[in-house]
């Protein structure tokens, strides 16, 4: 199974989708932006990107 | 002590800033290497009152400082590395998935709605000789991408798959920069010798027939706007305190052998729509994952087609008009690599 990346939409959605182009491109597109993961980012770095 | 040009080190912050005018941390930053001499240009713009009225005369009496000017250019051969960090600041989008060492970073143009218009900015720092004895020890920071080119050609050795990245700054300096440079980052090749290219329905790889490709995108950064009211200042000349992406576009244009049965005029006349997928792969990482790019544009037309010759071979000059997908967007673009958290 692909890697999942967690993203939210400009109304607030938070959806779980497959790190892939034919999934991440429509959303990103419309303006979806990754929820970094904390665990891994450490507190200072977290949160959207872009 | 003249000092030779090879002495340059170069390095750059591969996670962005907090802010315009905050430096990247020491920890930040990484150092490529760059293929081209010339250093980053950093001018202090001066205006003197010579078309003043008032004096007497039409010559200067005075100069005043202006405004600082920063801007430069990498040129490099290809990497994961560098196409990596070119997705991810000449676009603005990102989505990074994957676990080391194998990172993945998927980059769309950065959507102004959720995303502003401003784009991640990095600092740039140059030396040579830093320390007591410097010759420059310099680092501008709140530098943004105005463009960057990918091209890939025929032919042995690394040239035939390169990159360009120019950049404005928004003028600010720290001299001396009071960073010392990591160790040089490996790098891993993309050759173009690996290409996969696909446009509008034609694999120019099985066929055997691409000769020469360039992909890019350009920013049209706003730079005059960035002097503002309370832009900021730096030794009495002002700085900008923003750096705003203008009408953005995207580019792809290649060359490939013109024989019976190309299509390359006939979908110009059309004007067909199809997809361009560029990918490029180098090393293995682990497992299955290997250094890599691909650039989807969504929707391409052929805007020019003009036959003409390369080396004495017919081929078909293809300029194509990326055009807005309403599901997809303009274009995705995905890099492969080993270092984790660009931008």
């Amino acid at each position: 199974m692909s890697e999942t990346v967690i993203l939210r939409s400009p109304d607030g959605e938070v959806r779980e989708v497959e790190a892939t182009v034919e999934s991440l491109s429509p959303l990103m597109a419309h303006g979806w932006v990754q929820i970094e993961d904390t665990r891994e980012e450490g507190l200072s770095r977290a949160g959207e990107y872009s | 002590m003249p000092a030779n040009i090879r002495e340059t080190k170069i390095g750059f912050g591969y996670r962005k800033q907090t802010n315009l005018q905050t430096p990247n941390a020491s920890g930040d930053i990484w150092s490529l290497t760059k293929t081209n001499a010339a250093l980053s240009t950093v001018n202090l713009n001066t205006e003197n009152d010579a078309a003043d009225l008032g004096k007497g005369h039409e010559f200067a009496t005075q100069v005043f400082r202006s405004h600082w000017d920063v801007s430069g250019s990498i040129e490099k051969y290809l990497t994961s590395q560098i196409a990596a960090w070119a997705f991810v600041f000449g676009l603005g989008g990102r989505v990074k998935s994957g676990t080391p060492p194998a990172i993945t970073y998927t980059c769309t143009p950065q959507n102004p709605v959720t995303g502003g218009i401003e784009l991640p900015a990095f600092s740039f720092i140059e030396q040579i000789r830093p320390g007591a004895s410097a010759v420059l020890d310099r680092m501008a920071v709140g530098c943004v991408v105005e463009d960057f080119t990918i091209t890939i050609g025929s032919g042995p050795g690394r040239a035939n798959s390169r990159i360009a990245i120019n950049f404005a700054g928004s003028g600010k300096l720290v001299e001396p920069s009071g960073i010392t440079l990591p160790a040089g980052t490996t790098e891993h090749p993309l050759p173009g010798a690996s290409a996969q290219v696909t446009i509008n329905g034609v694999d120019y790889v099985t066929t055997r027939n691409l000769v020469s490709l360039e992909l890019g995108f350009k920013n049209n950064l706003r730079l005059d706007s960035g002097f503002y009211p309370g832009s900021g200042t730096q030794d009495g000349a002002a700085i900008r305190g923003r750096l705003e992406f203008g009408d953005r576009e995207a580019s792809l244009r290649f060359t490939a052998r013109f024989e019976h049965g190309s299509t390359e005029l006939t979908k110009l006349r059309n004007q067909t729509e199809g997809t361009a997928v560029i990918s490029l792969q180098g090393d293995l990482i682990s497992g299955s994952d290997y250094h890599s790019l691909q650039v989807t544009f969504h929707r391409v037309v052929f805007r020019t087609a003009v036959v003409g010759d390369t080396d004495g071979i017919v081929t078909v000059e293809v300029e194509c008009q990326p055009l807005w997908h309403s599901t997809n967007g303009l274009l995705t673009a995905v890099a492969k690599t080993t270092q984790d958290n660009i931008g």
